[in-house]
C-alpha cells in the first residue's frame, strides 16, 4: 500500500491469540447472581430505577441513563434485586431466565428517531473497551456529514480475540448492524478493516460481503501492525485521512464502530433485546481451557474463569483488556461488565513485571514507534518536571496511551503512566480553574429551571384565562403578532443553544473520555430548561392568538 | 498500562531485532562492537592501548561508584549498565598509547565525576563525558596528548610500555619512541610545502597511514555491527561522514595542495570512531530524527573546518561538544509533525491559536 496510508511507528508484539480461537464461540452458563455496576460507559453513573425486593425479568431496564453522556442498565437474568447500592445493583437469579423484550423493529422501515431512541433505550455502548454510549454516536449526522462507517475490527492488541471471534460467528449480523448503523449516520459506503492475522474471519466476511445491501461494503485487510486499531490510526491507514488533532473522525466524515457494537445495535433494533451480555475473550497461561464466551454481564469473573479452567497457583496478574493498555484487576470477584472484552489470566513466566526502572537515555527508540509522531522522550522529561506548557508545546493530549513508547523502551520507564498522571493532573487543574464558571453555570441552570416554572405556571394561568375570556377584546392584535414573532424567534435560539450545548458535550466527552462532564451536562441541562420554557412561553402566546383571532375577525367585519 | 515489554518475551520475533535491548545489553554491544577496533589498534600500537583502556575502563567504574556513594545512590543496579566503562573505554582508545596514569586519571575524574555526575548522572549529562575528558586534556597537556607512539606493533618492549604508563619516562625517552598522528603531521607541514612533496618526503614512520586506515576500517566494522543490531540509529553517523566527504571533497577540489583528500580525513583520523561511536551517544545528542540527521552533519563539518583551519589536529571531540551544546535547540526546532497536525511545532512554546 502506498506509503500515504501509513500511520507513523507501530511494533510487532507477540501476539499471542492462537489459544482462544481454537474452540468455538459458545455461550457461558447462567450465573445464579449477577452484580450490575451502575458505570459500565463512559460519562455519568445511570440511576437505579429499581427497589430492593423487585422481582425483574431479563432486559428489564433496572437504572436510567443520568444527563446526556451515560446509558440505560438492564438485568442481565430474571430474579429479585437482593441488593441496591450507590455503585452496583445485585440480583439472585430465579434461574427461570425470564425474557422482558421489547417491540420488534425493521431499521429498514422504522423511522430513523424511534431507530436512536430504541439504541438509547436498549443501554448499548461501545463494545471495544472505551464503553462510549452508542446512542450519542448515533446522533453524529445531526452535526456532521459522514461518508464512511468503518467497521474497526482490526484489534491489533495481543491476546484479545473477541471480534474476531464475533466475526467468525456473526459475520452476516455484524454486517447488518453496520448496514443499520451506516443508515442511521447517513454514511454512503462501509470498510472493514481487519488486521491479516485473522484470515478465517477474512474468509467468512468476504463470503458475507454479497449478502450485505443496500450500502456497498468493502474488505479491507491490513498488515498486523500495533496499534493500527486505534482510531485515528484506522482512518489514516484506510482512507490516508488524518483527523485532527482535539477533534472527532466525524470531522473527517467518518464514524467507527466495533464489531461487537454493531452486532449488540442490530440485536437491540431487530430481536429487540437490550445489552445484557457480550463476547469475551477468556486466556491466558493459568487457563487450562482458553475461549472466547458470550457472558451475561455482571457474571463474576471468577467463576466464568473456573469453568475455563482457572489455576489460581499459577495466576500471577489478571488484566481485563489487552496487555497493552488493559488493567490490571485487583479481585476475582469483580463482575463482567459492557467494557470487560478480554480477561488475561497471566502467569509470571507470561508476562513477568517491568525490570526496575532506569535513566532515559534519550535513545529515541521510543520516537520511532509512536504512532502519533510525537516525542515521547520529551514528555517523559517535562511529565516528571510537571512543565505543563513544555507538555503542550509537545502535544500531551495527542497521546492515544498506546503503549508502544513503554514497550520498546531500554530503560523500561512506564512512559504511559506518567502521561496518564500528567493528563490526569491537568485536567484537575483544568477543572480547579474553571470552577468559579461551574458555579455560575450551576446558577444559571437553576435560574433556568425557576423561568421554566414560572414560564410554565403563566401558561396554566392564561390557558385558564383564556377559556373563561372568550368574549373580552383584544388589546392590540398586531402587538399580540410582534409578541408572538418574537417568541417564535426565542424559541428557535434556544433549541440552537440546546444543539449546541449538546454538540460540545457530545464532542468533549468522545475526545477525552476521562475529562468531567459535569459542567457541560450542566449547560446542557440549562439550555433544555431554557428550550422548554421558551416553547411553554410561545404555546401559550400562540393559544392567546388563536383565541384572540376570531375575536378580531369579528371586529374588522 | 503496558504490561508487555520488549526485552522480557522470548516469543518477540520479529521485534527482537527492531527493538532495541535494555539499557544495559545496549552498552555492552557498543563494548563488543568497539573490539575489532581496540584489536587493531593493539595489532598496530602496542600494549600501550591496552593498558589505556583497562585502567581508563576501571578508573571509570570506581569513579562512578564513588560518586554514588556521595550521591547516596545505590551502587550495584547503576555501575551494571555499563555506562561508565563505555566512557572509561572510549576515552581509553582517544589518548596515545600507553598514556600515564595521572594523564588518564584526570580525563576520567573530569569525564564522570564533572561532566557526569555532577549533572545529575546516566541521562542528565549535557555534554559527552568521554569528550570532556579529552578535549580537557587536550587543551591542558597538548604535549603529551600529541605523543603517538609509532606503529611498531605488539613486539615491543613491554617493560618500557609499562614504564610509561607509570610515568616514569624521561621527556626525551618519550620523544625517541613516539612520533605525530597523520593529521597532525599534515597540519604542521608548513603553508610552503605543498601537499605533494609532503607525502613525498615519507613524512610519517613507516607503515603509519596502513596502520590508521586499518584502525578505522575495524571501527566501521563495529559501527556496522551495531548498526545491523539497531543498537544506534544509522541518522547520526551517516549524516557526519557524509557531510565531511562532502565539505571534504569541496576544499580538495578547490585546492588539492593544501588540503587532505576525502580518504584521508575519512580514514587516518579519529572520524570513523567518533562518528559510530561517540556522536551517536543518544543521551548528549539531539533526539527526533530531523534534529539527528542535522547534529550529525553540522559534526561532520565543524570536523573539517576546525581541522581546516582551527589550532588543533583533529576536531572531533571539539565538535561533539558544540553540538552536544546545540542539541537542546535543535530539539525545539525538529519536532516531526504529530498525527493529525497541520505542520510540525517550532520553538519554545506553542503558538498562542492553538493552546487551549
Amino acid at each position: 500500500m502506498a506509503r500515504a496510508f501509513e500511520f507513523p511507528g507501530g511494533i510487532h508484539p507477540p501476539e499471542r491469540k492462537t489459544s482462544s480461537t481454537s474452540v468455538p464461540l459458545s455461550a457461558a452458563s447462567l450465573p445464579s447472581r449477577v452484580v450490575l455496576p451502575l458505570k459500565q460507559h463512559s460519562g455519568n453513573a445511570a440511576l437505579a430505577c429499581v427497589e430492593p425486593g423487585q422481582y425483574v425479568r431479563t432486559g428489564e431496564c433496572i437504572a436510567r441513563r443520568d444527563g446526556m453522556i451515560s446509558a440505560d442498565v438492564h438485568a442481565s437474568i430474571s430474579g429479585h434485586v437482593s441488593e441496591l447500592t450507590d455503585t452496583q445493583i445485585t440480583i439472585e437469579g430465579d434461574g427461570c431466565d425470564e425474557w422482558l423484550l421489547m417491540p420488534v423493529l425493521d431499521w429498514r422501515t422504522t423511522d430513523s428517531r424511534i431507530l436512536r431512541e430504541r439504541l438509547d433505550e436498549s443501554g448499548v455502548v461501545g463494545l471495544g473497551g472505551a464503553g462510549f454510549p452508542t446512542h450519542i454516536k448515533a446522533r453524529v449526522r445531526e452535526r456532521h456529514a459522514l461518508d464512511t462507517l468503518i467497521v474497526n475490527a482490526a484489534e491489533c492488541e495481543p491476546y484479545i480475540t473477541a471480534d474476531d471471534m464475533t466475526l467468525r460467528t456473526f459475520a452476516l449480523d455484524v454486517l447488518e448492524g453496520a448496514q443499520l448503523m451506516a443508515h442511521l449516520a447517513g454514511a454512503k459506503r462501509i470498510l472493514i478493516g481487519i488486521e491479516d492475522n485473522k484470515p478465517e474471519a477474512i474468509a467468512i466476511l468476504s463470503q458475507a460481503l454479497s449478502h450485505s445491501i443496500p450500502l456497498p461494503v468493502e474488505l479491507k485487510v491490513i498488515a498486523t501492525r500495533y496499534p493500527s486499531g486505534g482510531e485515528r490510526q484506522l482512518i489514516k491507514k484506510l482512507l490516508d485521512r488524518e483527523v485532527p488533532s482535539g477533534g472527532l473522525p466525524a470531522d473527517v466524515g467518518v464514524l467507527c464502530h466495533n464489531p461487537g457494537t454493531l452486532l449488540a445495535a442490530l440485536q437491540a433494533v431487530r430481536d429487540g433485546t437490550p445489552l445484557v451480555s457480550r463476547i469475551l475473550t477468556l486466556t491466558g497461561e493459568a487457563l487450562a481451557r482458553p475461549a472466547n464466551v458470550i457472558a451475561r454481564l455482571g457474571t463474576s469473573i471468577g467463576a466464568l474463569l473456573q469453568t475455563a479452567g482457572l489455576e489460581e497457583k499459577r495466576l500471577f496478574r489478571l488484566i481485563q483488556g489487552g496487555p497493552m493498555m488493559g488493567a490490571i484487576l485487583e479481585s476475582l470477584e469483580l463482575p463482567v461488565t459492557k467494557a470487560t472484552n478480554c480477561l488475561i489470566a497471566a502467569t509470571q513466566e507470561e508476562l513477568p513485571p517491568s525490570p526496575p526502572e532506569q535513566p532515559c537515555i534519550r535513545c529515541g527508540a521510543c520516537e520511532e514507534v509512536c504512532p502519533a509522531a510525537l516525542l515521547p522522550q520529551q514528555l517523559h522529561w517535562y511529565a516528571r518536571a510537571e512543565q505543563d506548557e513544555r507538555l503542550s508545546r509537545y502535544h500531551l493530549f495527542d497521546c492515544i496511551e498506546c503503549g508502544a513508547c513503554s514497550y520498546v523502551c531500554p530503560s523500561h520507564i512506564p512512559l504511559v503512566e506518567d502521561y496518564r498522571n500528567a493528563k490526569q493532573r491537568i485536567r484537575y487543574q483544568r477543572l480547579e480553574t474553571a470552577k468559579a464558571e461551574h458555579a455560575r453555570h450551576r446558577f444559571e441552570f437553576r435560574q433556568a429551571r425557576l423561568a421554566r416554572e414560572e414560564a410554565e405556571k403563566q401558561a396554566r394561568r392564561e390557558a385558564r384565562r383564556n377559556a373563561g375570556r372568550r368574549a373580552t377584546p383584544a388589546s392590540s392584535p398586531a402587538a399580540g403578532q410582534a409578541d408572538l414573532q418574537g417568541l417564535r424567534i426565542a424559541q428557535v435560539a434556544a433549541k440552537a443553544a440546546v444543539k449546541k450545548a449538546e454538540k460540545a458535550l457530545a464532542r468533549t466527552a468522545q475526545q477525552d473520555p476521562h475529562q468531567d462532564l459535569s459542567d457541560l451536562e450542566t449547560q446542557v441541562a440549562t439550555a433544555r430548561e431554557n428550550l422548554e420554557a421558551a416553547e411553554a412561553r410561545l404555546a401559550s402566546a400562540r393559544a392567546e392568538t388563536a383565541s384572540d383571532t376570531p375575536q378580531t375577525d369579528k371586529g374588522a367585519s | 498500562m503496558s504490561m508487555m515489554h520488549a526485552s522480557s518475551h522470548a516469543d518477540t520475533g520479529l521485534a527482537s531485532r527492531t527493538t532495541p535491548p535494555d539499557t544495559a545489553r545496549l552498552m555492552r554491544w557498543v563494548l563488543l562492537a568497539m573490539l575489532p577496533g581496540i584489536g587493531v589498534m593493539t595489532w598496530h600500537f602496542g600494549i600501550g592501548v591496552l593498558t589505556n583502556i583497562i585502567f581508563s575502563g576501571l578508573l571509570g567504574m570506581g569513579l562512578e561508584a564513588l560518586m554514588l556513594r556521595l550521591r547516596k545512590r545505590s551502587i550495584r543496579p547503576v555501575l551494571s549498565d555499563h555506562s561508565a566503562l563505555l566512557s572509561g573505554v572510549l576515552l581509553g582508545v582517544s589518548l596515545p598509547p600507553a598514556s600515564p596514569w595521572w594523564l588518564i586519571g584526570v580525563g576520567m575524574i573530569a569525564a564522570v565525576v564533572i561532566a557526569k555526575h555532577l549533572y545529575g548522572g546516566l541521562g542528565h549529562n549535557p555534554f559527552n563525558p568521554a569528550m570532556v575528558g579529552y578535549a580537557l586534556l587536550l587543551v591542558s597537556f597538548p604535549t603529551q596528548m600529541t605523543l603517538w607512539s609509532p606503529p611498531t606493533g605488539m613486539g615491543e618492549d613491554v617493560f618500557a610500555t609499562l614504564r610509561q604508563f607509570m610515568g616514569m619516562m624521561s621527556a626525551t625517552e618519550l620523544d625517541a619512541l613516539s612520533g605525530a598522528t597523520p593529521l597532525d603531521a599534515f597540519k604542521h607541514k608548513g603553508e610552503a610545502l605543498m601537499a605533494s612533496e609532503f607525502w613525498a618526503a615519507n613524512p610519517l614512520p613507516p607503515g603509519t597511514l596502513l596502520a590508521w586506515q586499518h584502525v578505522a576500517l575495524a571501527w566501521l566494522a563495529g559501527g556496522i555491527l551495531l548498526l545491523y543490531k539497531r543498537i544506534i540509529s544509522w541518522h547520526i553517523p551517516l549524516a557526519m561522514l557524509g557531510s565531511m566527504l562532502a565539505l571534504a571533497t569541496l576544499l580538495y577540489a578547490g585546492d588539492p595542495s593544501h588540503h587532505g583528500s576525502p580518504a584521508f580525513h575519512l580514514f587516518t583520523s579519529g572520524a570513523m570512531l567518533g562518528a559510530f561511536f561517540i556522536a551517536t551517544d543518544p543521551v548528549s545528542a539531539a533526539t527526533s530524527r530531523k534534529g539527528k540527521l542535522i547534529y550529525g552533519a553540522a559534526i561532520g563539518l565543524l570536523v573539517i573546518l576546525l581541522r581546516t583551519y582551527g589550532a588543533y589536529p583533529d576536531a572531533v571531540a571539539f565538535s561533539v561538544l558544540l553540538m552536544n551544546l546545540a542539541a537542546p535547540l535543535l530539539d525545539y526546532y525538529s519536532d516531526p509533525r504529530p498525527l493529525g497536525h497541520s505542520a510540525p511545532t517550532r520553538g519554545y512554546q506553542l503558538p498562542p491559536e492553538d493552546r487551549s
